[in-house]
Order: structure tokens, then sequence, then C-alpha cells
């Protein structure tokens, strides 16, 4: 590959938009959601010309993206671990309870508004 | 905790996140969170680093860093880096466990959301959790 192209191998090996730090997998969220090259190039804040190179790109390498695309999303929709997702759980109701006072605060400063 | 920085593959998610964190029925607890968002533009970082020096970055400096990154393999990606460097006062990174459905799934969203404003609450005690994904549960 030149310098110029704009699909290069990002650090791990995975083609990406040169510069831009999104790699061709990235971009197929939006491809297999049927989205435009104009709707990704503006998602990303990329130009055009570089979105529709990954656009091509996506298409003409599909077949060998596509596995390693869907372990990809495998990994992630695994989430937390069980013992990270109990640390967790335990702010919901830390942040709850700070939503319900501040939304106490703010109804008692609106009901002073009103009286005065 | 300086802030939370947006990777450049999540600009676009973290604005859906914003629309709840900052929307009616949220507003009031995420002002009261103060905690400053920062884009990579923002704070003139070079988009060619690699992942291992981003993460060394966010450390440095204190940030979040919510990122739609899914290098696991190869020496400096986010994964091999979070495995390797990661210790008890290491801030975590945190990722969408599914960040095209953030776009679509106004529900799973606002949980997303909620989730980061937990994590960025009690960001202390999640020091060294290396990634977090939110929501939690899909």
């Amino acid at each position: 590959m030149s310098d110029e192209e704009p699909i290069i191998r990002d650090w791990c090996g995975i083609p990406a938009v040169r510069g831009s730090r999104l790699t061709v997998l990235h971009i197929m969220d939006h491809t297999e959601a049927g989205r435009s090259t104009e709707w990704i190039a503006e998602f990303y804040r990329i130009p055009t010309a570089d979105a529709q190179a990954a656009v091509d790109y996506i298409r003409q390498h599909h077949e060998e993206l596509l596995p390693r695309y869907l372990k990809a999303l495998e990994r992630n929709r695994r989430g937390n671990p069980p013992h990270i997702n109990a640390i967790l759980a335990k702010s919901h109701e830390k942040l709850m309870r700070l939503k319900a006072e501040i939304d106490r605060r703010r109804e008692e400063a609106g009901n002073a508004r009103v009286a005065r | 905790m300086r802030g939370l920085l947006a990777d450049v593959n999540a600009e676009g998610y973290l604005q859906a996140l914003m629309r709840v964190c900052r929307g009616p029925g949220w507003r009031g607890l995420w002002l009261e969170l103060r905690v400053p968002v920062f884009t990579f533009d923002d704070l003139s970082i070079d988009r060619e680093l690699a992942d291992s020096e981003i993460w060394a970055f966010c450390q440095r400096e204190g940030l979040v860093l919510l990122t739609d990154n899914r290098n696991e393999e190869g020496e400096d990606s986010l994964g091999a880096t979070i495995r390797s460097r990661n210790a008890v006062e290491s801030l975590p990174v945190v990722t969408p466990a599914d960040a095209r459905r953030l776009l679509v799934d106004r529900a799973y969203c606002e949980r997303a959301a909620i989730e980061l404003m937990e994590i960025l609450m009690d960001i202390e005690s999640r020091r060294g959790a290396g990634r977090l994904f939110i929501p939690r549960e899909t």
C-alpha cells in the first residue's frame, strides 16, 4: 500500500481508515445496518471519500471480515464478569438516592419561587 | 478524575448518551456529578497514537476513556494494554456493550447512560476494574 491510500493496517493489523482510529469493523456496524456512506462520514466526522473507501473495502472483503466482526460483537455483548456486575449494581441504588435528593431539592426550590 | 474522554470511534455514541444525561429527568443529576467531557480535538490528541499510548495518556491525565475500541489482539491493542498494565489505581475504560443499539433503542441508551453516570459517580472505587461494559445486561 502507498502512504496515500485511505485504508491502512492499524497497530493491531486491522484494516482502518488512515488517521482516524476507525477500523473497518466500526464502519461495518453501519454498513450492516444499511446506513449510507454520507451518514457514516457525518457520524464519524471523516471525509466522505474516506468513508467511501472503507465501504468499498468492506464490500470487497466482506466474507473474510464478517467472522472477525461477529467475534468482536459477541465479545462486547458478553459484557462484564459477574463479580464486576455485582459491584456496579451497588452504585445504582446510590445514584437513584442522589437523583431523588436532587429532584426533591429542585421541587422545593420551585415551590419556594411560586410562594414568593 | 479530570473528566471523560470520548475516543474518536465513540464520539457519536457519546452524543447519544449525553442526550439522555443532559435531557429531561437526568439533567440535574448530570450537573451534580460535574464531569467535564472532552473529545480528542478538545485536547489536541494525535489520532495516530496507538491504543497503549492513549491508555497511558488517560491514566496520566486522569481521564476515563469512553471507547468503542474492540482491539484485543496485538501487543499494542487496548485489551493487551489493560491486561498487562492495569493496576489497582488505574482508571477504567468504558465500552458500549452494543454500540449499534445505542442509536436505535432509546430505553437501551438510557440504561447505558445511567450506568455511565453510576461509574463516574463512584469512579474512585472503580479504579483497577480494567474495561467496563455498559449497560451491564443486554
